[in-house]
């Protein structure tokens, strides 16, 4: 799914959060978000995703806005955060309302959580406990479990790999890229720690103060780039 | 999946959530005591609402029926001013729906119908039907009956419809809910004293017992625009915004946690660090010295219906708790850091505030009241109870209305004099101290001026005290917003320096 920014500003009170003139993110791409804390990442893939407004511009999902329609959601997963989990439910009801919501059979749904299995044990899937009891690792587990389910066109996560323990990690890397190479899913990932991205996206986006400020393929070179930046920043204070 | 599918699956979570929200796991026995508890207030409802009757016995069968229905209404009216305080809303969490192939129209209209299953509205239903059940079914025709039914209805579903309307008001622009909630109470109660509300009556609940048909169609229409508009808003509103409207999905006031403990601990602090600090130990026995002059000038104007010294009695009876609300933010420097690194909340802030500033009031009350027996005592002229009835109404006034507004305006004070001590007289620090002073003496103003009115004065005083009394909830809500708000500003004056 392709994803194009026009004009996209976002404000609150006196401080723009979002402001990007233009940019295109082609289908099948896999997109990292990088920058700081509060460089707008977060309100960005909210943006993309419709549950902000933006004060200016638009965000065009296939050439649709994401305002207009709801049609983009069909084919559209996302995890930003615990807030989007149903916290009353246990893991295997969660995953099975998400399958329901997207309409996908019961041997659709089996076969994809055995496709899901070195990520999400069994163990996890016949917890009794509710998803507000679980350990933040477990309940980010489960959540980007869901998102990968629906076998999205488009996948948003925010932080993906911020609970997760280094084997999971590994574990989730696959697990996109098969996602990506199968479905030819595009992937837009927000995070702050560079180590995690910099052996699966294929270009690197760099916010600050809401404004995209670099934009370029995953090459050492770009690497090296960003982590001058991240220096320079911390040098500066 | 159908629109349809998914409206029934939203359904079978609200019901799920509603059963586990007490219990900590699946098999819980919580949910068996809810259930019991939930059980005995409906059918408590249901029998209050059969026995209705019996508290009217003694007035004659066409009176009673009219009364008893003018009550009816009163109580209909009412309902959104009361729902739109403390019910929470269908507890359902939208936030993931908004993630997923569900259009928001859905969810509005899921929302909207969820709140008419919430358990206060079930228990007015139950209450109606009591009533009908007690009052009108076995003395009416069938149809007549059913048609008073239909009316109740919908008046219930127009009541809920409001409430929501009122509750989104409350979200989005508080200081709006706060006119509109008042301006319904003083609407209903000028309806009342006017006689209105036994024409409304006659004109719809106990129109279809007199075979009247055109009360349902209006209510419907009715139903319909409320419906409608509070459809449109919610749906308008359905969206993530964690930095101006935290709490906007379920259209329900956030759950904070309630904790005695903190609220005993926070009291205690601000009375130690009082304590501690040299000059404002005076604080503690201001009131008393405001209450004794006070008290005896409030006395005497009472007693001879003197503007001036009843103006300087209600002054001298408000400074006490006035002073301590204006001062005590900046008394408090550690007030200012314990607003970022305190695990409290803003909300948990202002009502120790108020809690503090109601007692020391009620300190000056005291002292004034008696204050004033002694010296009436002294000279021979002590009088009768009923003066109890005035001081009483500017307590209430003080505490319910004062105090609140009062407080709204103390952040950004404290704020201010934390920042810029030196600038107090000018820029707009000043002006905001002179708006403090200008409002402090507008207060006391109208106190002395209603209590001078007489016996409607002071009534009407206690009345809008009681409705500040009523509207706590959402002064601290006013006053969490601008203590965020305040927040910032010492967050970016830090920053810099």
């Amino acid at each position: 799914m392709e994803i194009q920014l026009i004009a996209l500003k976002k404000r609150y009170a006196a401080t723009l959060a979002v402001d990007i003139p233009t940019l295109t993110i082609r289908p099948g791409e896999l997109v990292g978000l990088v920058g700081h804390n509060g460089a707008g990442k977060t309100t960005l893939l909210r943006l993309v995703l419709d549950l902000i407004t933006p004060t200016e511009g638009q965000v065009l999902l296939n050439g649709k806005n994401v305002r207009h329609t709801n049609d983009w959601k069909r084919h559209t997963a996302a995890y930003l955060d615990e807030s989007f989990l149903i916290p009353f439910l246990t893991p295997g009801e969660y995953l099975e309302v998400v399958a329901q919501i997207y309409g996908l059979s019961a041997s659709t749904y089996r076969r994809r959580l055995a496709e899901l299995a070195p990520f999400l044990d069994q163990s996890l899937l016949k917890e009794r406990k509710y998803l507000r009891d679980l350990s933040a690792g477990n309940r980010q587990r489960v959540g980007l479990a869901a998102t990968l389910l629906v076998s999205p066109r488009l996948l948003i996560l925010d932080e993906p790999f911020e609970h997760l323990d280094p084997s999971a990690r590994k574990q989730f890397h696959e697990l996109i890229r098969t996602c990506n190479a199968t479905h030819a899913t595009t992937v837009l990932l927000a995070t702050h720690n560079l180590s995690e991205v910099k052996n699966l996206v294929q270009r690197v986006l760099l916010m600050e103060a809401g404004r995209l400020i670099y934009d370029q393929p995953n090459t050492p070179t770009t690497w090296k780039q960003v982590h001058n930046y991240f220096a320079r920043v911390a040098s500066h204070g | 999946m159908t629109a349809l599918r998914r409206l029934f699956l939203l359904i079978r979570l609200w019901y799920v959530e509603s059963l586990r929200h007490a219990s900590s796991a699946p098999d819980s026995p919580m949910r068996w005591i809810s259930f019991v508890g939930y059980g005995l207030i409906g059918l408590l409802a249901l029998g209050f609402g059969i026995v209705t009757e019996l508290a009217t016995r003694w007035l004659p069968p066409d009176e009673r029926s009219l009364l008893l229905h003018t009550l009816l209404l009163w109580m209909i009216l009412c309902w959104p001013l009361i729902l739109a305080l403390w019910q929470s809303g269908p507890r359902i969490r939208l936030r993931p729906w908004l993630l997923w192939p569900v259009s928001r129209s859905w969810l509005a209209h899921a929302l909207q119908l969820f709140s008419t299953c919430h358990m206060a509205q079930s228990v007015l239903g139950l209450f109606f039907l009591g009533f009908w059940w007690g009052h009108i079914a076995f003395r009416f025709e069938m149809l007549s009956a059913f048609g008073w039914l239909l009316v109740a209805s919908l008046l219930i579903t127009c009541a809920q419809w409001a409430a929501n309307l009122l509750r989104l008001l409350r979200t989005f622009y508080p200081g709006l809910f706060v006119v509109v909630w008042l301006g319904g109470l003083v609407g209903i109660g000028m309806l009342s004293a006017q006689g209105y509300l036994t024409a409304l009556a006659l004109h719809t609940l106990m129109a279809p017992l007199k075979g009247h048909v055109e009360g349902p169609g209006i209510l419907l229409l009715l139903n319909l625009m409320l419906y409608f508009v509070g459809f449109l808003l919610t749906r308008n509103v359905l969206y993530v915004d964690d930095v101006s409207q935290p709490s906007l999905l379920t259209i329900r006031r956030t759950e904070r946690p309630r904790k005695p403990s903190m609220f005993r601990r926070l009291v205690q602090l601000q009375v130690q660090l009082l304590w501690r600090h040299r000059i404002t130990r005076l604080v503690f026995f201001l009131p008393i010295i405001y209450g004794v002059i006070g008290g005896i000038h409030m006395g005497v104007g009472l007693k001879n219906n003197a503007l001036p010294q009843l103006l300087i009695g209600s002054g001298f009876l408000m400074l006490a708790s006035v002073q301590f609300l204006s001062h005590m933010w900046s008394y408090l420097s550690t007030f200012a850091d314990g607003l970022f690194t305190w695990p409290v909340s803003s909300r948990l802030l202002g009502s120790t505030a108020l809690s503090i500033a109601a007692t020391l009031s009620l300190l000056a009350f005291l002292t004034g009241f008696v204050s004033w027996m002694l010296l009436m005592h002294a000279f021979g002229t002590a009088s009768s109870g009923p003066v109890v009835l005035p001081w009483s109404a500017l307590y209430l006034y003080l505490v319910g209305l004062v105090h609140p507004i009062h407080l709204l305006q103390t952040p950004h004070y404290a704020v201010r004099l934390e920042l810029h001590p030196k600038a107090l007289s000018r820029g707009p620090a000043g002006r905001n101290s002179l708006r403090l002073i200008g409002s402090i003496l507008l207060m006391i103003g109208l106190g002395a001026l209603a209590l001078s009115v007489g016996t409607y004065g002071w009534l009407g005083l206690g009345l809008t005290g009681i409705a500040g009394l009523f509207l706590y909830p959402n002064w601290l809500e006013l006053l969490e917003l601008r203590l965020n708000r305040n927040k910032y500003d010492l967050l970016m004056h830090l920053r810099r320096h």
